[in-house]
């Protein structure tokens, strides 16, 4: 997790946070991420499972 | 005169006192050989005398209530054998009467049929309570007080166990400490309901129900701390544990901010259908009940999936409608330059930290300094002629192929994308386009953005969404306030903050509707009055 320090230099280069208000930002921005990440898995997941379905399909055609 | 004896001994007692069963049953035996009294029957109990429920005292008791034995007399060799409780040895002196038998005692109080005899076994019957509670006091102080020194005094919990190699109780973590710091780790994110982290850590072979849960990610003593508990005078205080912590202290006390916050769920995970992202955060204008979804078909045979209240039945919403409504809702929704700034530092820093790019670096890089080395070591002693030329190549030319392996490896993670540039290149992080992410993502994906943007309910009335309790985060980083005025202009109504699974205190009644059956009512007496 970046530090409250290093979020508040990002932060503060054109507004004026304190440091609790960073510290909320941070968590709700953190709790995003979490989210996007969590979200770009399971779609690299599912990219996965299904070229093994093509392939298990094709398998099943042939005979094989 | 027939007797019955009985004998009781808790396990303290015993160690401390070497007060034994035997040595009691030798001495009422003694007593009765004495008096003249027959046993017909000896009970015994290793329990403690706070209540009557003791294994053989119950039996006793059934044996005299279904008259299977007939005694005059039941003897123990003092009060405190019998009960430490007063009020209950008064009550089971009484039930005994009730069957003929009376209660004598070989030591202490000793009845001469006398009125004064009352006050006296009184205080007999007394004075065992006292003494148990005062021991009760004091080992309750004396327990408290190794807490305060840092110790844990009850069963190891979850994550922990006792080692005792080192003469004292000392809590150490066992294997299960991996699983609750990935629970704290997960649940500190604030994208996963305890819900879920339960059933995948089920998964991993971490057994533990959803309450178990719950008082785990509210325990101090994962960060190496101990709680005691507020007792008479003395507050809750939380002290400094003798043992090694599991989780940091930053980390619970994001937990403990996150379970503050009350992120509301989806009221049924089974039922998400992907033409119903607003299941289960939409409640109905009219009774605050949650809404659901499901669809009807139309005379030319297409389908229309529809919001609506299942308990009122008034309100209706075409879901698509309410859902583009929404997604144009989202646009509305303008991030600060230096937010989104933040926003990309928090996305590198949380792809880099899962991928784990950078250890696998490190790790390969420290392999092939000792590889290296390893090499220069065989130089060495083949100079100093410690080893013969067959040696020195067969060592050089494995080192070399290791040193080679390493060496691509490390190439193969610089030059192969990091999945963070892979994601960077090819999708959209979702701050920077919310309502593009949120139209592409998937429907749990959905729930989980609606219910990290609104803590409360939302309520819809065809055009606009509002909510009774607004993230306050998204004042400090929407660089347009319009936005939040759609949403809060409209103040809530008070259902909004009660428990949509509890029926409503005030009921929603029609007043028109309510008063035309009280005309109705009257009606023949109206009539009745104007004849």
């Amino acid at each position: 997790m970046l530090s409250v320090n290093d979020c508040k230099k990002i932060l503060n280069k054109t507004g004026s946070y304190t440091d609790d208000e960073v510290k909320k930002i941070r968590q709700f921005l953190y709790e995003l991420v979490e989210i996007e990440y969590y979200n770009f898995k399971n779609n690299n997941n599912n990219e996965r499972s299904n070229l093994h379905k093509s392939i298990d399909r094709r398998t099943e055609r042939k005979g094989i | 005169m027939n007797v019955v004896i009985y004998t009781r001994v808790s396990t303290d007692e015993q160690k401390e006192k070497g007060f034994s069963l035997s040595e009691q049953e030798s001495r009422l035996r003694k007593y009765c050989r004495d008096k003249g009294y027959k046993i017909i029957r000896h009970f015994e109990d290793d329990h403690s005398a706070k209540d009557f429920n003791r294994p053989g005292f119950n039996k006793m008791l059934t044996c005299i209530e279904g008259k299977t034995i007939k005694p005059d007399l039941l003897i123990c060799v003092r009060v405190d054998r019998f009960s430490r409780n007063a009020f209950e040895t008064m009550k089971m002196v009484q039930r005994l009467n009730r069957h003929k038998v009376e209660v004598e005692y070989v030591e202490g109080f000793i009845k001469n049929d006398m009125p004064e005899d009352l006050l006296i076994e009184m205080i007999s019957i007394v004075l065992p309570q006292i003494e148990n509670e005062r021991r009760g006091i004091n080992t309750k102080r004396g327990l408290r007080e190794a807490q305060r020194n840092g110790r844990w005094i009850t069963k190891a919990p979850k994550g922990y166990k006792f080692d005792r190699s080192s003469g004292t109780s000392l809590l150490v973590p066992n294997n299960d400490a991996i699983f609750i710091k990935e629970a704290y780790a997960k649940y500190a994110t604030g994208a996963y309901a305890k819900e879920e982290i339960r059933k995948e850590l089920n998964k991993a072979g971490f057994k533990c129900s959803k309450q178990h849960l719950c008082n785990i990610l509210k325990n101090p003593v994962y960060t190496g701390k101990i709680r005691i508990k507020a007792w008479k005078n003395e507050p809750e205080v939380i002290v400094d544990g003798i043992h090694e912590g599991i989780v940091s202290e930053e980390i619970f006390e994001i937990v403990q901010e996150v379970n503050k916050r009350r992120r509301i769920q989806p009221y049924n995970k089974k039922t998400i259908q992907d033409e119903f992202p607003l299941r289960g955060y939409l409640i109905c204008n009219n009774c605050g009940r949650n809404m659901t979804g499901s669809g009807s078909r139309s005379r030319n045979r297409n389908k229309y999936y529809y919001y609506h209240c299942n308990y009122c039945g008034n309100l209706r919403f075409r879901a698509d409608r309410s859902n583009k409504k929404f997604l144009e809702y989202l646009r509305t929704l303008n991030v600060k330059s230096e937010v989104l700034e933040l926003y990309m530092a928090v996305l590198r820093d949380v792809f880099t930290l899962k991928e784990g790019r950078n250890n696998k670096v490190r790790l390969f890089e420290d392999q092939l300094a000792e590889a290296k080395s390893m090499m220069e070591q065989v130089e060495d002693k083949f100079f100093s002629n410690q080893i013969d030329l067959d040696t020195y190549h067969n060592a050089k030319d494995r080192y070399k192929k290791n040193i080679y392996e390493l060496e691509e490896k490390i190439q193969n993670l610089y030059t192969v994308r990091s999945d963070y540039d892979k994601y960077i290149s090819d999708g959209l992080p979702l701050l920077q386009n919310i309502d593009e992410y949120f139209e592409k993502a998937s429907t749990t994906t959905k729930q989980r953005i609606i219910g990290s943007i609104f803590p409360g309910k939302l309520i819809f009335n065809g055009n606009n969404y509002r909510t009774a309790r607004m993230n306050e985060v998204l004042s400090l980083i929407l660089s347009n306030d319009k936005a939040l005025q759609g949403v809060e202009a409209k103040k809530a109504d008070n259902f909004v903050d009660q428990s949509s699974k509890a029926p409503l205190k005030i009921q929603l009644s029609n007043q028109f509707y309510h008063d035309l059956r009280l005309l109705y009512d009257l009606k023949p007496y109206i009539e009745s009055m104007a004849i």
